[in-house]
């Protein structure tokens, strides 16, 4: 019994040094200017599998901000503009069928709202008279005794 | 030719020299609005509108400000408002599912064959550097997207930002900060299960 405790005690405290230390890591891993560690975190991220794969995960992410890395563009981006320009705009139809989309769901959720409203309502009274009857029920249910 | 000699030539009429222009400025804007959306069509999207609406207004352009100041405030409102656009579209398009008991897979959660925790693949690293960017103020964000991307000084993120230079200083170390912790966060909850 005595060993169990200890066992325990032993286990538990292993528990919350580990847990510390995750959170410590991840305290350290967003105060840091850039994304190199010092032994401390190093050493933990050889122990701990999901801390490793956090910094890993950083470090791709943050390397890919200070590359500011972009893609090869359109050759012919000064074209297209140079032909918008020159064409008549068209646009009024589609934000007009986007604007009906918006309307519609709008209505949708409004007319739900309501629907839903009314029948708990409706259910909240009906629930109310059925409890009335049942109490004239069971008066009537009572015994009765007729003088002959 | 200057900015203002070929802006006053347009003005004239001479509109095919518009075409200098956006040569001159296509490649700041792109950079610009990709910063912001980290795609290339949206960005290539924004771009074109940019520089419709530039085309549009060059007649009350004052030339108060730097040309280039000019277009890149351009660029940032219309990155923002393509940003905001997303988001509300992305609503729209949820309670329209939920509605309509529509079942179609997200398609961020398409399964591809990917891992999540897969951090070699350079799109995968795209998409959680987009989502955490997404989550940044916008503020923050457009400070981040002129440093990085733009290689701007401080001073002219703040006459871009219409800011003060020590308020951009902070404007960016914060926004790296939080990046830093969205990041984290976002790895964690991935993590979760065995995350202590």
């Amino acid at each position: 019994m005595i060993i169990n405790r200890k066992f325990l005690v032993r286990l538990l405290s292993i528990v919350k040094t580990k847990a510390m230390r995750c959170e410590q890591f991840k305290h350290k891993l967003i105060q840091l200017e850039n994304v190199e560690l010092d032994t401390e975190a190093l050493q933990h991220i050889e122990t701990c599998s999901s801390c490793k794969k956090v910094y890993a995960s950083i470090g791709a992410s943050i390397a890919l901000l200070e590359q500011a890395a972009t893609p090869e563009f359109n050759p012919y981006f000064t074209e297209k503009i140079a032909a918008r320009l020159q064409a008549p705009t068209n646009s009024n139809g589609l934000s007009r069928s986007r604007g009906v989309k918006y309307a519609l769901v709008v209505s949708l959720v409004i007319t739900f709202l309501i629907s839903g409203l009314t029948i708990y309502t409706a259910y909240d009274k009906r629930s109310k008279h059925a409890y009335d009857m049942l109490s004239l029920n069971d008066i009537v249910k009572s015994s009765v005794a007729f003088d002959k | 030719m200057t900015d203002k000699e070929v802006i006053e030539q347009i003005l004239t009429g001479n509109d095919s020299l518009y075409r200098q222009l956006v040569d001159r400025y296509k490649q700041q804007v792109l950079r610009t609005c990709y910063g912001f959306t980290q795609s290339k069509v949206d960005a290539e999207d924004i771009a074109q509108e940019v520089f419709i609406e530039v085309f549009e207004s060059l007649k009350s352009f004052r030339h108060e400000s730097k040309f280039s100041t000019w277009i890149y405030r351009i660029a940032v409102n219309k990155s923002l408002n393509h940003i905001r656009k997303q988001k509300r579209r992305a609503i729209m398009q949820n309670l329209e599912d939920l509605l309509l008991g529509k079942a179609k897979g997200n398609p961020d959660f398409r399964d591809d064959g990917k891992q999540p925790d897969d951090f070699t693949d350079p799109e995968e690293n795209v998409k959680r550097l987009k989502n955490a960017l997404n989550e940044l103020p916008s503020n923050q964000r457009t400070a981040l997207a002129l440093y990085t991307y733009q290689q701007l000084s401080y001073k002219q993120i703040s006459e871009i930002m219409n800011v003060s230079l020590s308020s951009v200083e902070s404007l960016i170390f914060r926004s790296k900060r939080n990046l830093r912790k969205i990041l984290v966060d976002n790895a964690s909850t991935k993590e979760g299960g065995q995350h202590q």
